[in-house]
């Protein structure tokens, strides 16, 4: 058990979609980051 | 649909530039991020209702751009609105997503084509990309972060994409439900609960309709015996139009159903038909004549 799925069943929301959850979670930051570091960039030389 | 959603944001963000980008971001992915925060506390199956279904997505954008514009106090509610709105039918591309519940779900189902997936939402992502550029990126280190965004977010689809390959379910695109089903009110009035109801009821609502009866018919097993050879076949749903003995290609059969569900009108039938097949029993309606025309030689 690590330290979010600890933290989860601490809340009493653990179950079996929390341990996907975090790779759905993991995916839908990606594009978030990516496109905002772009953004910052680019719009930082205007 | 994965980057596509980015692609969208991205594209409002070049129509109003004063909307900052990620609460934009974050909205056309709103949807999805629901459906994470739901599932936590209630489970896969009910969080896609309460995230993706119409409804749900029409509160949870009015939700969304309500909070943007009471806690930023900047102007682009509304681009919020409409990016957590074009969720939808972004997803309707890809996925079967649900119109009110679980039993009304629609859409392309295109992750069970991943080439196809990939090239639709490349070619969503390299469109906004050049309109985002437009307005943005004016010199040659803009647009080459742009273009260092765009490959990024397309090789994240390619990844994502590769891996939907291995999905061992079949393409499976919906855009109504395929079966027809006894209205619920023709149930509860002339059926017990579970069973079909009575082709005399259901005609009594659906007068005007051949499929209320041509699609509600009992299952069972039809079987086809060849006149020439006596090879059996067996279908369990239709039969089709032209069908050829394996055996001897003779297309002549005799045809036979069985119900394997309980059926009035088949049981009254064979028992009507019955005959006793025990030792020693007379043949109900059988003159001597006919014993005599069996034994001729």
């Amino acid at each position: 058990v690590d330290f979010a799925e600890a933290l989860l069943r601490l809340f009493g929301i653990a179950n079996q979609w929390s341990v996907r959850a975090r790779g759905f979670a993991f995916l839908l930051s990606l594009p978030l980051i990516v496109v905002s570091v772009a953004d910052w960039r680019i719009r930082r030389r205007r | 649909v994965y980057v596509g959603h980015a692609a969208i944001a991205l594209a409002l963000k070049a129509h109003e530039p004063r909307v900052p980008l990620a609460p934009l971001v974050l909205a056309c992915y709103g949807p999805d991020w629901a459906e994470l925060v739901f599932g936590l506390a209630y489970g896969r199956g009910t969080m896609q209702v309460l995230a993706h279904s119409l409804p749900a997505v029409l509160v949870g954008g009015l939700s969304a751009a309500g909070l943007f514009a009471l806690v930023a106090h900047r102007h682009g509610a509304r681009y919020l609105l409409l990016g957590w709105l074009l969720h939808w039918p972004a997803d309707f591309l890809t996925a079967r997503k649900p119109l009110i519940d679980l039993d009304h779900r629609v859409g392309l189902d295109l992750y069970h084509r991943p080439a196809i997936d990939f090239l639709l939402e490349g070619a969503l992502l390299v469109v906004c990309c050049a309109i985002y550029a437009r307005v943005f990126a004016r010199d040659t280190v803009q647009r080459r972060w742009v273009v260092a965004m765009a490959a990024a977010l397309l090789g994240m689809q390619a990844v994502l994409d590769y891996g939907l390959r291995s999905e061992p379910q079949p393409w499976n695109p919906v855009l109504v439900h395929g079966l027809w089903r006894p209205h619920p009110k023709i149930v509860s009035i002339c059926s017990v609960p579970g069973s079909d109801p009575h082709g005399s009821c259901t005609l009594a609502q659906y007068r005007h309709s051949e499929r209320a009866m041509a699609t509600n018919r009992p299952r069972g097993v039809t079987t086809l015996i060849c006149l020439s050879c006596g090879k059996e076949k067996f279908f369990t749903q239709e039969v089709p139009a032209a069908v050829v003995c394996d055996q001897c290609g003779s297309t002549v059969f005799r045809t036979f159903t069985t119900p394997t569900e309980p059926d009035e009108a088949v049981i009254d039938a064979l028992e009507a038909q019955a005959r006793s097949i025990a030792y020693g029993d007379s043949s109900p309606a059988t003159t001597v004549d006919d014993v005599r025309d069996l034994d001729a030689r």
